[in-house]
């Protein structure tokens, strides 16, 4: 997918996107961050508050989400079935998982995640067994979403830089 | 909030009902073991057997389960026909004769469980290093009557919140969590979500044990991933669920990067344990 086929407004967004992946890496936080669109108009932006909040799940997405749900309540759901999701790295398995659940239109996003990516990456609809109706675009400004994760990791943790990090582990540990 | 134990004369029926099952990777579950063909050397003469496996090269590395030598005294020489033949007439030794080599079935990948370890070495001699939890979980010797209570009572707590969601850690409670009007307010979000605030740099679920009613779904099987759970308990099968045996399972994945186990319990839900059944999540359609 080149840049060439994002619109002059996807831009903007996805820019927007990028400039809250910027905020929660300047808070230390794993640098990503999000907006819901719906017609051209911003419904919800969110981004990384893990260490702050102490709680695992929330990631950028689910922020937005749960801030959305707090502003239109229960109305938020149709909301979100006209909206699309510009996001700055692929959606992990959960977050993923959460926008087929919840019906979004279209996903707009920046690198894969080869380790957590819920969209192609690892997970997918069909491994969810939900319908595959999200429009995707995937891999914009790759390089952008990677630098902010590298920066991220050697801020936190300069000895094991996540290209090094072990992903896979021998069948016997994963019983364990 | 206050969780009373049921009373002792129904508790003693419901523990002995409820029956505990591992959710495992069919390559552990699985008794039969891949084989393939193999070059053996037939030697008239055993004294020469260690004087020539001094002079044989290693076998390949996937195959370093294989003893060398067979029941009969036969030895390993390579995959294929054409290279052991090479190999063979290298020797340049009277007694080791092209002639003998003989085609021989051998387990082409090293057993993971005892099962599959007898099925192994009926081909071929095989080492093999037991994991005795995994064994414990395949011969059902993991259901102490500790855990079976501990699962009882814990899923029971659970199932008294509807269609809910219990973290214990340490055998205390952690969080509880139950459907609410969030449109991602599924019982395992809600559970997370429910958690005091973390102190200190660690993963609060490290380590814990919860307990679901209803098979979650992929966005709540990763959160627990994200949760660092150590043991998933859940009790019926969900449509949208991801860790039940047909399809792909979450917690099999390799990619990510932390496994927890999962076992589904039958048995407990037969006694009207659950009340609010107007759950909307995890779509709990019964398979």
């Amino acid at each position: 997918m080149s840049e060439n086929e994002l619109s002059a407004e996807d831009t903007a967004f996805l820019e927007k996107a990028f400039e809250l992946a910027q905020e929660a890496l300047d808070e230390d936080e794993v640098p990503v961050g999000c907006v819901f669109v719906v017609n051209g108009t911003e419904i919800g932006r969110g981004r990384n508050r893990v260490n702050e909040t102490g709680d695992p799940t929330r990631h950028a997405e689910m922020v937005a989400v749960t801030e959305m749900w707090k502003e239109h309540g229960t109305g938020c759901e149709d909301l979100l079935k006209k909206s699309t999701l510009y996001v700055s790295l692929e959606p992990c398995i959960m977050c993923s998982s959460a926008m087929y659940q919840l019906g979004i239109r279209k996903m707009v996003y920046g690198a894969e995640n080869p380790r957590f990516g819920g969209v192609r990456s690892v997970g997918s609809a069909e491994k969810y067994r939900m319908e595959d109706n999200v429009q995707i675009v995937a891999g914009i400004w790759s390089e952008r979403s990677v630098a902010m994760l590298k920066t991220f990791y050697e801020k936190l943790n300069p000895f094991a830089p996540p290209e090094k990090r072990k992903t896979k582990k021998p069948k016997l540990d994963e019983i364990k | 909030m206050s969780l009373e134990e049921p009373p002792e004369k129904i508790r003693k029926i419901d523990t002995m009902r409820i029956k505990v099952y591992p959710i495992l990777d069919s390559t552990l579950t699985c008794d039969t073991i891949p084989s393939t063909s193999f070059q053996a050397l037939r030697l008239e003469n055993k004294k020469i057997i260690g004087t020539i496996i001094r002079r044989l090269p290693e076998l390949p590395e996937e195959l370093s389960h294989l003893k060398r030598v067979g029941k009969d005294g036969s030895v390993l020489i390579a995959e294929s026909e054409e290279v052991a033949k090479l190999i063979v007439g290298k020797l340049e030794d009277a007694e080791a004769r092209v002639e003998d080599l003989v085609p021989v079935k051998v387990a082409r990948t090293k057993p993971q469980t005892r099962r599959q370890f007898q099925v192994a070495k009926e081909l071929w001699p095989t080492g093999f290093h037991p994991n005795h939890e995994l064994e414990q979980l395949l011969d059902g010797s993991f259901l102490t009557e500790s855990l079976k209570k501990y699962v009882d009572r814990w899923l029971g707590e659970a199932a008294r919140l509807g269609d809910g969601c219990i973290a214990v850690q340490n055998d205390e409670l952690l969080s509880t969590g139950r459907p609410s009007s969030h449109p991602l307010g599924h019982p395992v979000m809600e559970m997370v979500g429910n958690l005091p605030k973390r102190h200190g740099d660690d993963y609060l679920g490290t380590g814990s044990d919860v307990f679901l009613i209803t098979e979650p779904c992929a966005m709540c099987s990763m959160a627990l991933v994200h949760f660092r759970v150590k043991r998933v308990f859940y009790a019926r099968n969900s449509r949208n669920g991801v860790l039940k045996e047909d399809g792909w399972q979450l917690h099999l994945e390799p990619s990510i990067n932390h496994h927890y186990e999962v076992f589904r319990v039958e048995g407990l839900l037969d006694n009207n344990y659950i009340v609010d059944n107007s759950d909307r999540f995890c779509s709990n359609i019964q398979l």
